[in-house]
């Protein structure tokens, strides 16, 4: 952990909560990408974004130092927000984020069509498990031990997914794609 | 190729390392999920809003929850109940205090006092050479282990004994044979940086001159208070007038609380007993030790009670070293149990616990009794303020392993006698306190210096001293100086000592300091 980041959280916990700002700044990117990348829709991730600073804000007290890091703490917040806000559509199916809904009609209109069939094409066919994690890794640049934090795995459980995960998804890449690809270098 | 891609690349292989055969599939693969990131753009304006919101919110739970240690240890109610059965309520008038100690006006007067850390940023290298020689030169450091350097007899306090002489048969005490215990690391050792963070304690408040001046205007008839000038509070004492109550000190100054019990208000029946069969009675047996988790709640609830802000502070760990020791008794039945038991909060700094310089964690530590199953008294209470430089560290494995074979800091070892290894399990990143003498300011500072600290994977019965973590400090000066200084070794005298001498000595202590 950073340690200005560190220090902020230390304050805002003596109960100077104005620094919660650097906090703010330093995650409100992140979170919020994490959050539409989950759900492609601008307002319904800004209005998830919110509560996930509001929530934390809140819950900062109870953030332990000592147990994991701050990054880790505000991601979970904000899956957790995310997988409430689909279970609030009452789907029946098995949901945990957006690209599993897309064959069905969804209330929160997906406004970045050709981007989620673009990620379909890759991500769709393997198991959300090994989707979140590939998406945490490469998209959101975050560490395994963060990763395990936040899908609450151990480290090398995460790694051993992802190559599981990057191993299938290689073998289905369609050949035309590694053509394209080869008579480009 | 893009580092980002090469960075994925060369963890997946880590991970897999078959997976490098199908590079150019993983390659482009990796590419295609780059390039097909949703291009997620916030809106600034929304950025904006949110955190206006933010902190509007924030300012309001602020203003809601202003209760930090002090105000909430010194809350009216409580004040005035240690006011109730305490000498000052002979003296103060109740509507005095109420006004002095309101939490609100607590609030003012001591705003420094918290006991949460604070850091302050200064240049590179700012404490100086953290070698505790500070002209120290590995040469002159190295010449102290020089053979005439360690003839040398030790002198002066009390006066030495001379290796002259003649030698009588009739010694003192035998000296023990010194076994080396070698500390053996033979694991990885990953993640060492060049240049970490050093943190130097600073002092805590100067006292609290409004304070002072109020309680000034308190007519005590025998002195006027109020002729003090320039006054400040720096200590006051409150005591808990009840069954098991606490005495409690606050010295402003240097920024510490202490709690003890008040002794005078706890019964202990066995500081009554007069004869053996009445001690033994009382006399603590295995059996009454509770488990480690009961001694935690019970530190825990005094905790919560006493509203200590942990929230710096790391899990609970109860010192129960006295376990070891009792594993390893030769006779069990003779073996005495504490009778109370610490259990310490470590201090986390950059998320990383602190550690004494034996490898023990260190922080807020609360005394748990074992019979009466209540605490005795909290300490370390103390203000945390540090100012933190970058320093020089080492990423010598060879080295760090080689420091950690000799025991670490205030490790016991020569390069003689029959030795005994002993391992080390994996090693945990932490910060170990450090004490250097400042010439300048003629007085010792305590430093949080970057360690890493190496639990013992196993003690052996046998040994005859051994430690339950090794400490490695990785600042390089320190780290340099203490691999070449000659370490504190327990050698037995060159030549026996005789009575006679020892007699001599005692009549004519200048005769008998050599040189």
């Amino acid at each position: 952990m950073e340690t200005s980041e560190l220090q902020a959280i230390q304050e805002c916990q003596q109960g100077k909560l104005d620094s919660f700002g650097a906090l703010y700044d330093l995650y409100i990117k992140k979170i919020y990408n994490f959050i539409y990348y989950k759900t492609l829709h601008k307002e319904t991730a800004e209005d998830l974004t919110s509560k996930t600073f509001i929530k934390a804000l809140d819950k900062i007290g109870t953030f332990k130092i000592d147990q994991g890091t701050f990054s880790a703490w505000i991601y979970q917040i904000a899956r957790n927000n995310v997988i409430d806000y689909y279970r609030s559509q009452k789907q029946e199916i098995d949901i945990e984020d957006v690209w599993d809904l897309s064959a069905k009609p969804f209330k929160a209109e997906v406004e970045a069509k050709m981007e989620l069939e673009k990620v379909q094409k890759y991500i769709q066919g393997i198991p959300s498990e090994q989707r979140e994690i590939i998406i945490l890794r490469v998209w959101e640049g975050l560490s395994y031990k963060e990763i395990a934090d936040i899908v609450g795995k151990n480290e090398n459980n995460c790694k051993v997914i992802y190559s599981r995960a990057m191993s299938k998804l290689r073998q289905q890449m369609p050949l035309s794609l590694l053509l394209i690809f080869l008579l480009n270098v | 190729m893009k580092s980002e891609i090469k960075n994925l690349l060369a963890e997946l292989y880590e991970i897999d390392p078959k997976l490098k055969s199908h590079e150019k599939k993983l390659i482009v693969l990796i590419e295609e999920l780059l390039s097909s990131r949703p291009a997620a753009q916030i809106d600034e304006a929304f950025k904006r809003q949110l955190r206006k919101e933010v902190l509007a919110k924030a300012k309001k739970l602020s203003a809601d929850t202003q209760e930090n240690f002090i105000t909430k240890f010194m809350n009216f109610n409580k004040l005035q109940y240690a006011l109730g059965g305490g000498l000052i309520a002979l003296i103060i008038a109740i509507p005095l205090a109420r006004s002095l100690f309101s939490p609100k006006n607590i609030n003012e007067q001591l705003p420094q006092l918290s006991f949460l850390p604070t850091f302050n940023t200064v240049k590179d290298n700012a404490f100086g050479n953290l070698a505790q020689l500070d002209e120290a030169s590995p040469e002159s450091a190295a010449s102290a282990l020089s053979a005439e350097g360690r003839a040398r007899t030790q002198s002066g306090g009390g006066g030495g004994v001379g290796s002259s002489g003649s030698v009588a048969p009739r010694l003192i005490y035998p000296a023990p044979e010194f076994i080396n215990v070698e500390y053996l690391f033979d694991g990885e050792i990953e993640a060492l940086e060049p240049q970490s963070l050093v943190y130097k304690k600073t002092e805590g408040v100067a006292g609290t001159r409004q304070l002072a001046q109020m309680l000034q205007t308190v007519n005590l008839g025998l002195v006027n208070l109020d002729a003090a000038r320039n006054s400040a509070l720096q200590q006051f004492t409150i005591i808990e007038d009840r069954d098991f109550g606490y005495i409690i000190n606050v010295d402003l100054k240097e920024g510490s609380i202490s709690i003890n019990e008040n002794y005078e208000r706890w019964d202990r029946p066995q500081n009554r007993c007069r004869d053996e069969r009445c001690f033994n009675q009382y006399r603590i047996r295995e059996n009454d030790i509770q488990s480690n988790s009961e001694i935690i709640k019970i530190a825990n609830q005094f905790a919560e009670e006493y509203g200590l802000n942990l929230s710096s502070y790391g899990e609970p760990v109860v010192g129960d070293s006295w376990r070891i020791e009792y594993a390893r008794a030769q006779n069990p039945s003779d073996f005495y149990f504490p009778q109370a038991v610490s259990v310490v909060y470590p201090l986390i700094i950059d998320g990383q616990r602190v550690f004494d310089p034996s490898g023990f964690p260190t922080g807020i530590q609360i005394s748990v009794d074992i019979l009466l199953d209540k605490v005795t008294g909290a300490y370390g209470l103390t203000v945390q303020n540090y100012e933190r430089s970058l320093y020089d560290t080492s990423t010598d494995v060879d080295k760090i392993k080689e420091f950690a074979k000799r025991g670490g800091m205030y490790g016991y070892y020569t390069l003689e006698g029959k030795k005994e290894e002993v391992k080390l399990d994996n090693p945990e990143r932490g910060f170990v306190q450090y004490y250097k003498y400042n010439q300048e300011k003629s007085k010792t500072e305590t430093l949080l210096v970057p360690a890493l600290i190496f639990p013992v994977a196993e003690i052996p019965k046998e040994a005859q001293f051994i430690k339950q973590n090794v400490v490695v400090p990785l600042v390089t000066s320190i780290l340099e100086e203490q691999l070449v200084e000659p370490r504190p070794v327990p050698v037995p005298l060159d030549e026996p000592v005789i009575l006679e001498q020892v007699d001599q000595v005692q009549d004519e202590p200048e005769a008998a300091v050599e040189e």
